[in-house]
């Protein structure tokens, strides 16, 4: 009976210590992967304030770009969204 | 009561408001740094009191865990005597706050909330911060001299426990170091493992 009992326990802990050991090291590699996927942006597309379709590739990858994302019914977000980019003189689309 | 001693003197010697300030300023506005001030204040007592629950379920963790190596062996020991060890040996975390005081009071400058949190003498400590997963933050600063002395004292209690208990089959310090590895060891193993599962899932 013993003998049974502490065979359960080192299973028991093997079980639970293997399971935690797993969903860590599963976890943290996902972890860095998407670390590592938002490194770099991805290539989209999106409609301009004018209406026309714009891609990131017609952009300068040499130069910053600063992407303001807001709602285009918020006039406030949208003027303001302006004067940022005016003060940093970059071209607003 | 030493537990209690050595936070409140943290909280009384470096806990100022513009640690909050230097701490949160670019995260939140002061409005919001204010109102987590007030919260605070208002709730800083709870911290004393859960410290002798905190100390009570770490001594009774190793307990626990003592007793499923003992069962391991063919020694018999009551729960209340290894709780009675390891209760002794936890004074050991008494001389670890001890030293994050004096490390604090003389060789440390805080100037944020984040300079308050560090284990002294650990392996963390040797370290870059900013370098290091915040995952591994926490198993790091685990290897320290007092989690080591801490290991050593309880396998010394215990030689005194099992001579008391077993006349006939007493164990060398050698031995009792093994049995609180496998025993107290396996314990932490799992509960860093645990802890690291936790704040992966939380974060």
């Amino acid at each position: 009976m013993k003998k049974r009992l502490r065979r359960a326990l080192v299973l028991v802990f093997f079980i639970v210590g293997g399971f935690l050991v797993f969903q860590v090291i599963q976890g943290f590699s996902e972890n860095k992967e998407a670390e590592e996927r938002i490194q770099s942006i991805p290539q989209v597309e999106f409609v301009s304030l004018a209406g026309e379709k714009v891609s990131l590739r017609d952009f300068d990858p040499a130069k910053p770009m600063v992407i303001v994302y807001f709602h285009p019914e918020c006039d406030y977000c949208k003027y303001e969204a302006i004067a940022g980019a005016d003060l940093q003189s970059v071209p607003v689309i | 009561m030493f537990g209690i001693i050595s936070a409140f003197s943290i909280q009384y010697l470096f806990i100022e408001d513009y640690l909050y300030y230097q701490t949160f300023g670019e995260q939140i506005t002061s409005d919001q740094i204010a109102k987590m001030l007030q919260i605070s204040k208002k709730y800083y007592w709870l911290g004393y009191v859960f410290v002798p629950f905190i100390i009570l379920i770490r001594v009774f963790f190793t307990s626990i865990f003592l007793y499923i190596g003992i069962f391991f062996t063919n020694l018999k020991i009551e729960f209340s005597k290894l709780f009675k060890v390891a209760l002794f040996a936890d004074f050991i975390f008494v001389l670890s706050g001890l030293a994050k005081l004096i490390i604090l009071i003389f060789f440390k400058e805080v100037s944020t909330l984040e300079d308050l949190q560090f284990t002294p003498l650990s392996v963390m400590e040797f370290l870059d911060y900013s370098k290091v997963d915040p995952l591994f933050i926490y198993p790091l600063s685990l290897i320290n001299v007092f989690e080591l002395l801490y290991f050593l004292v309880l396998a010394w209690l215990l030689v005194g426990v099992i001579k008391e208990v077993n006349e006939e089959r007493s164990v060398n310090f050698g031995k009792s170091l093994k049995l609180v590895t496998a025993s107290y060891g396996s314990g932490l193993l799992l509960w860093v493992v645990f802890v690291m599962f936790i704040s992966l899932n939380l974060t």
